[in-house]
């Protein structure tokens, strides 16, 4: 990935006012919670996303990433770890040893340098 | 180089601010996802974890969680699972985060000061605890000052508007959980300070209960236009993210309304797709109620002040809430004149107690600043030293209020407490964060973490949060219980360091989570990052547009290509998508009739329909789920409603109304003999219907069955009239309360010394209440209590939802 600047202020080599990158990280943040919510509704839109439009969300995940937000990989039967996830449900676990191991995900977590974006949401079996 | 942190310790969320040699007072960033972070502790076997990563678990342990350690300081010791925990240790806990976060970015050494604030209502028993638990956290006794939250945020804003001497502002908070006002004198003796006059709040009253608001009027409308099944679907578990999905976008639209005359709501469920537009107009009506309460809030602050209105400097609006259109017009309605508004409320506190003159601010040994003419305050945390506030004298005259006739025998009128206080304190219905009920969708979403809180308010623009790479805290690490699990060994790592929320997290390096894959950022810490809010670099902007509508253009496409025949889209080789059924943006039930067969195959559908590989592998059905191809869809029963008749399952009844259904949500066994009669002496705020009620097996017992235009109303009401409500009845798992029980005590207006036992019962989602009270506690009244409990007492909240059509 190459990187570029823009803008007249960095055209003419000086850096931008406060208040103007501050403005400009809102606005980044403001897009990047847009992408992720346009991935929430194409996901709601199937139960793997195939209904809502995989090229859609092959697309998005594509532009977070490039704007330095990834997905966080859930797999079924990981240990729930709270610093990347968050227990939307409950469920019975259907075998002894997996207390407190992830079901499922519900929705998708986001991570970036700084952090994380969204933990994602899952059902954890517990007992 | 000194530096001092000043901290809002908060009843949702904690902030906290640094000022190094006098400069500006900086936020802390103490969470991945705002400054803030909640204030919520897990209290596990192996330790205490705070913030973000308790409430991300906090279902997993349901017993061990506490969202409010401020709300229960006056408890001493309170019961999380299996023991017991002081709260100061609790609250020490947070503390000790906040100071371990803040000394990362201010250079390693222990603050040179500390400044808490606290609640204007608190007494000095309370701040001391809070003291005590500033000292558990390792700050040094000597060095803790405090400071009352509105003086703080008062003198934040008059660090940006000068506020003359001798003259008077208020503020008013209006946040996600809380609305808070309080009106202050500059004081002219000592410029730069102020004194508090009078001051009060509503808990819960903010933002998340606006949403709530929203989200039951959005699905209201649903139904209404033939989305019943949407609905329905939206409740099954399956579809939970399209539910968490939904209150994401409703919270969306009504922060659009505080600019636009309209907002879009998308609903995305399976093959259904639709959208819910709502005007400004519509919203007013729906959180109108609400806004009314934050209104009089102020009008009686303003009066217990003694200001008029018309005599105020300033009065600053703060919090995400304040910025509703509704609110600006009935405070310019109350003033004459528009109000001051402040952008970003949720720092103002911790800041401002940073610029608090030293003079103002209190040390160990002082008490806390007078008030010089303080209001009555509610009390804002129940403890065991507080009496709850039911009135205990004989009542003279008619009606609910003051006046309402005190019965002494259970063949008059019985009381019905009167009110205490003009307002309630207590917790609200809100769910906690990752709230999810699969009983129905009218659940309360869950509470986000960066809900605000507390008392305060912010500047138009706020001082940049230090981007710049964090220094490693000297001898800062966590001990073995707090090092997150070490991610798979097939998993990547991120390519550049950060730090991770939460007092589970790990100190200030790489995310040890899972990741799809690394990028190479520009603005990255330690790698030229631009020091600024999150460093992101200035390209993005175009580039995430250009972005935005690629993917915008690329949805219509697909849209327009499904609206005719079976189409197919592929994105590479690999994937297909063959839809039988055209896809919908606008659709009714009716397109529900006929299951849609998904396919996901290496196979493109379109040239090769015949391959076998195309045979569809699942269908949806109408309700939401899917079955195999094979296999028939469930086919919609019917239910009966409480009024008899039967409806198909999802839809709604006849509205609950009258004493039938009153009847109807309050059983009684069969062989029993009840009669009720609409009581006409006075309503409750809130009361709708209410009926009073004798049961021939019940003697000396009269009951009192409400309808209200609300549950939050009635658990209101009834918090007011005794204590916090203790969870009546638990569903599902048993974690989560059904329903709120109250009981308490009264003099009988016999004046004879008797007492009538009092008891009540309300849903936390159904607006239903029931109110018993049982003269001769000790005679014929005990055995009509022992009745109390039995589980025949009312009906259960899903079946409400499902037969009898809650109103709205």
């Amino acid at each position: 990935m190459t990187t570029s600047s823009s803008g007249a202020a960095a055209a003419a080599g000086a850096p931008p006012a406060e208040s103007s990158l501050a403005d400009l990280a809102a606005s980044v943040d403001e897009l990047v919670a847009g992408l992720i919510a346009a991935h929430d509704l194409a996901s709601a839109a199937g139960p793997d996303g195939t209904e809502g439009g995989v090229a859609v969300l092959v697309q998005l995940e594509r532009t977070l990433r490039a704007a330095g937000v990834d997905r966080l990989q859930v797999a079924e039967g990981e240990l729930f770890d709270p610093a990347f996830h968050l227990v939307a449900a409950t469920e019975v676990a259907p075998q002894p040893g997996q207390d407190r191991r992830i079901a499922r995900e519900v929705r998708a977590g986001w991570v970036s340098a700084h952090g994380v974006v969204r933990p994602a949401e899952v059902v954890v079996w517990v007992g | 180089m000194t530096w001092t942190l000043g901290v809002d310790f908060g009843t949702s969320n904690t902030a906290a601010a640094y000022r190094v040699d006098g400069g500006p007072a900086q936020a802390v960033r103490l969470s991945d996802q705002a400054e803030q972070m909640p204030s919520a502790v897990l209290a596990l076997d192996s330790g205490v974890m705070v913030g973000g990563a308790a409430v991300r678990s906090a279902r997993l342990d349901p017993q061990r969680f506490e969202p409010s350690p401020k709300r229960r300081i006056g408890e001493g010791d309170i019961l999380l699972g299996p023991r017991e925990w002081a709260v100061t240790q609790l609250i020490a806990e947070v503390l000790g985060h906040v100071k371990q976060k803040a000394m990362w970015v201010a250079g390693g050494q222990p603050p040179a000061q500390l400044v808490l604030t606290y609640p204007q209502q608190w007494a000095r028993g309370r701040t001391d605890l809070l003291r005590q638990a500033a000292a558990r956290a390792g700050f040094d006794p000597a060095t803790v000052a405090m400071v009352t939250e509105p003086i703080a945020a008062a003198t934040w804003y008059a660090s940006t508007q000068p506020v003359p001497a001798g003259k008077c502002v208020a503020v008013f908070d209006f946040g996600g959980g809380t609305c808070d006002v309080a009106v202050l004198r500059s004081n002219p003796d000592v410029p730069g300070t102020f004194t508090v006059l009078a001051a009060d709040g509503i808990d819960p009253l903010g933002g998340e209960l606006l949403d709530l608001r929203l989200l039951e009027w959005t699905l209201e409308q649903l139904s209404a236009g033939g989305n019943r099944a949407l609905v329905t679907a939206l409740s099954a578990p399956e579809n939970l993210g399209a539910m968490l999905t939904l209150k994401e976008q409703v919270r969306h639209a009504k922060h659009e309304l505080a600019e636009y005359e309209s907002a879009a709501i998308p609903v995305a469920v399976g093959q259904i797709q639709t959208v819910v537009t709502v005007t400004s107009a519509e919203f007013d009506k729906v959180v109108g109620g609400e806004i009314d309460e934050a209104v009089a809030l102020t009008r009686r602050a303003l009066v217990a002040s003694g200001v008029a209105p018309t005599d105020l400097h300033a009065l600053y609006l703060t919090g995400g809430s304040s910025h509703l259109r509704l609110v600006h017009r009935r405070m310019t309605e109350l003033l004459g004149r528009p109000p001051a508004t402040f952008n970003d409320p949720k720092l103002v506190v911790a800041q401002g107690a940073l610029l608090v003159p030293q003079s103002a601010l209190e040390y160990p040994g002082q008490a806390p600043a007078a008030t010089p003419a303080p209001a009555p305050m509610p009390a804002l945390v129940p403890g065991p030293t507080q009496n709850p506030a039911p009135n205990t004298g004989p009542i003279g005259g008619s009606g609910f209020g003051p006046g309402r006739v005190q019965p002494s025998m259970p063949t008059q009128p019985m009381p019905r407490p009167a009110d205490p206080m003009p307002l309630p304190g207590g917790t609200g219905p809100l769910g906690q964060y990752g709230g999810y009920n699969p009983s129905g969708p009218l659940q309360q979403p869950p509470t986000r973490a960066e809900a605000p809180r507390g008392y305060s308010g912010g500047p138009g623009s706020m001082p940049p949060v230090s981007g710049a790479p964090m220094p490693q805290p000297p001898g800062q690490q966590p001990g073995p219980a707090q090092i997150p699990q070490a991610p798979p060994p097939t998993m990547r790592m991120p390519s550049a360091p950060g730090p991770v929320q939460g007092g589970y997290g790990p100190p200030p390096g790489p995310p040890s989570g899972p990741m799809s894959g690394p990028s190479q950022l520009p603005g990255q810490p330690g790698s030229g990052g631009d020091g600024q809010s999150k460093g992101r670099p200035t390209w993005l902007i175009p580039a995430l547009a250009a972005a935005l509508v690629a993917i915008i253009a690329s949805v219509v496409v697909i849209i327009v290509k499904n609206s005719g025949s079976a189409e197919t889209v592929t994105d590479g080789p690999q994937t297909s998508v063959v839809q039988t059924t055209p896809s919908v943006v606008e659709t009714t039930s009716e397109t529900l009739t006929e299951p849609t067969t998904v396919e996901s195959t290496g196979v493109d559908c379109v040239v090769n329909p015949s391959d076998p590989a195309c045979e569809p592998q699942y269908q949806r059905c109408p309700d939401g789920t899917t079955v195999a191809p094979d296999q028939a869809c469930p086919t919609l029963s019917t239910v009966t409603c409480w009024d008899g008749a039967e409806v198909t399952e999802g839809d709604p009844c006849t509205q609950l109304t009258g004493q039938a259904a009153l009847e109807w949500v309050f059983p009684i066994p069969d062989n029993w003999t009840r009669t009720c009669s609409e009581y006409t002496e006075g309503k409750y705020e809130g009361e709708l219907e209410v009926y009073q009620c004798k049961v021939e097996q019940l003697p000396s017992t009269l009951i009192y069955l409400s309808r209200w235009d609300s549950a939050e109303s009635a658990k209101t009401k009834f918090t007011s009239l005794f204590q916090e409500p203790t969870d009546f009845r638990l569903e599902n798992d048993g974690t989560e309360p059904a329903a709120y029980g109250w009981s308490g005590q009264e003099d009988s207006s016999t004046g004879d010394g008797s007492k009538v036992d009092a008891r009540v019962v309300a849903y936390r989602t159904a607006p239903f209440s029931m109110l018993c009270y049982f003269a001769d506690p000790t005679g014929a009244g005990l055995d009509s209590q022992m009745t109390w409990d039995t589980d025949q007492l009312y009906q259960p909240p899903d079946t409400i939802t499902a037969l009898g059509s809650i109103p709205s």
